[in-house]
């Protein structure tokens, strides 16, 4: 017999190894850069913050889960900061945004 | 629970080829940056999770730091491709 | 910054400084709290210019929009990874990337990054450029770029919680 914590813990992890896995591959799958900064920006703060999550809820009230929710805050800053920068490098060194019916990099 | 602590750590390494893939292929330099924040965004994670299996929390810390380092090497290098120079 | 407005700043930034510290080390005996204290006072000194750059406004009600705003801010990116997620892992691959220029009124930095941020964990919508209050913005399909321009509903969240600006 399992815990309720536990099971909420196995629940939130799988729902965010779920983001995890689309994140690579929309990286993949999408045509240009601009588009595959969506599928990282997005889906990997997403599934990062849900992983957290669960391991805050399997460790509890202590510092350690305190720590855990700092660094679900620090990521929440720092990546579309990070995404930020490189689309706005891309968008600076004239990268070619992709249009319906082209051709794909 | 360590045991699912363990498979969520081998399913991230999988993906984190997945992005390996956007690394070596993607034309351009700004491609491959992408690629690399992601699988940096999932080392922090498995930090997280080998601290767990292993049972040390020194491993929180250290995931913490490198969470801020990975977004300044990100920022720094972003930098780099769009002036030429970091400064 | 002179004078009274200068203390309130360097105690402020210790404060919160020395409560990092503490939740990061989560010990409690004389020596932590002590070193603790010298670092932070050391760092506040020197770089209390750095997180506030003008006198702080603003109240209890500020602070009561800003949790309204991250509540719904947490429910959009709900929704932007499950679209984002439905469009990669659809067959056809169902986008139709636009780059969209437009205007805003915000004049304060914190209230552009703010901003800028919300539009890039939203659904369908980076922030690419940001020149004085104009944005430069990549749509993943032409819906969310209609609502950047004309429905505007970010746009009234953020006025909503800084309403001087």
């Amino acid at each position: 017999m399992i815990g309720f914590f536990s099971l909420v813990t196995a629940i939130l992890i799988a729902m965010g190894l779920f983001f995890m896995i689309v994140g690579p591959i929309g990286l993949i799958r999408l045509p240009d850069l601009f588009t595959r900064a969506h599928a990282s920006g997005k889906c990997d703060t997403l599934g990062q913050a849900l992983i957290l999550l669960g391991l805050i809820v399997y460790e509890g009230f202590t510092f350690d889960a305190v720590k855990l929710l700092m660094l679900i805050i620090f990521l929440y800053v720092m990546s579309p900061t990070a995404t930020h920068a490189i689309v706005r490098a891309a968008h600076i060194l004239k990268y070619h945004a992709w249009k319906p019916g082209e051709e794909r990099e | 629970m360590i045991d699912l602590f363990t498979a969520t750590g081998l399913v991230l390494i999988c993906t984190l080829f997945l992005c390996l893939y956007r690394v070596i292929v993607g034309p351009g330099a700004c491609n491959r940056l992408i690629a690399a924040n992601t699988i940096g965004t999932k080392i922090i994670l498995l930090l997280v999770l080998v601290g767990y299996i292993y049972g040390r929390n020194l491993f929180l810390d250290i995931a913490l730091a490198y969470a801020m380092i990975n977004f300044l090497a990100t920022l720094a290098i972003a930098k780099y491709l769009e002036k030429g120079c970091i400064c | 910054m002179k004078g009274i407005e200068r203390i309130i700043s360097i105690s402020v930034t210790f404060g919160i400084l020395f409560i990092f510290w503490i939740l990061l080390s989560a010990h409690f005996d004389a020596f932590h709290l002590v070193a603790g204290a010298v670092c932070a006072m050391l760092v506040a000194v020197i770089s209390h210019d750095l997180l506030f750059t003008k006198p702080v406004r603003g109240g209890i009600l500020t602070l009561l929009h800003f949790t309204h705003y991250c509540g719904w801010l947490f429910l959009e990116i709900w929704l932007a990874g499950l679209d984002v997620a439905y469009r990669v892992l659809h067959p056809d691959l169902p986008i139709d990337p636009q780059v969209v220029t437009f205007d805003t009124p915000f004049s304060d930095d914190i209230v552009r990054t703010v901003f800028a941020n919300s539009m890039t964990l939203t659904p369908g919508t980076i922030t690419i450029d940001v020149i004085g209050s104009t944005y430069t913005v990549h749509a993943l399909t032409s819906e969310a770029a209609r609502d950047l321009t004309e429905g505007r509903s970010i746009e009234k969240r953020v006025h909503r919680i800084f309403p001087e600006t």
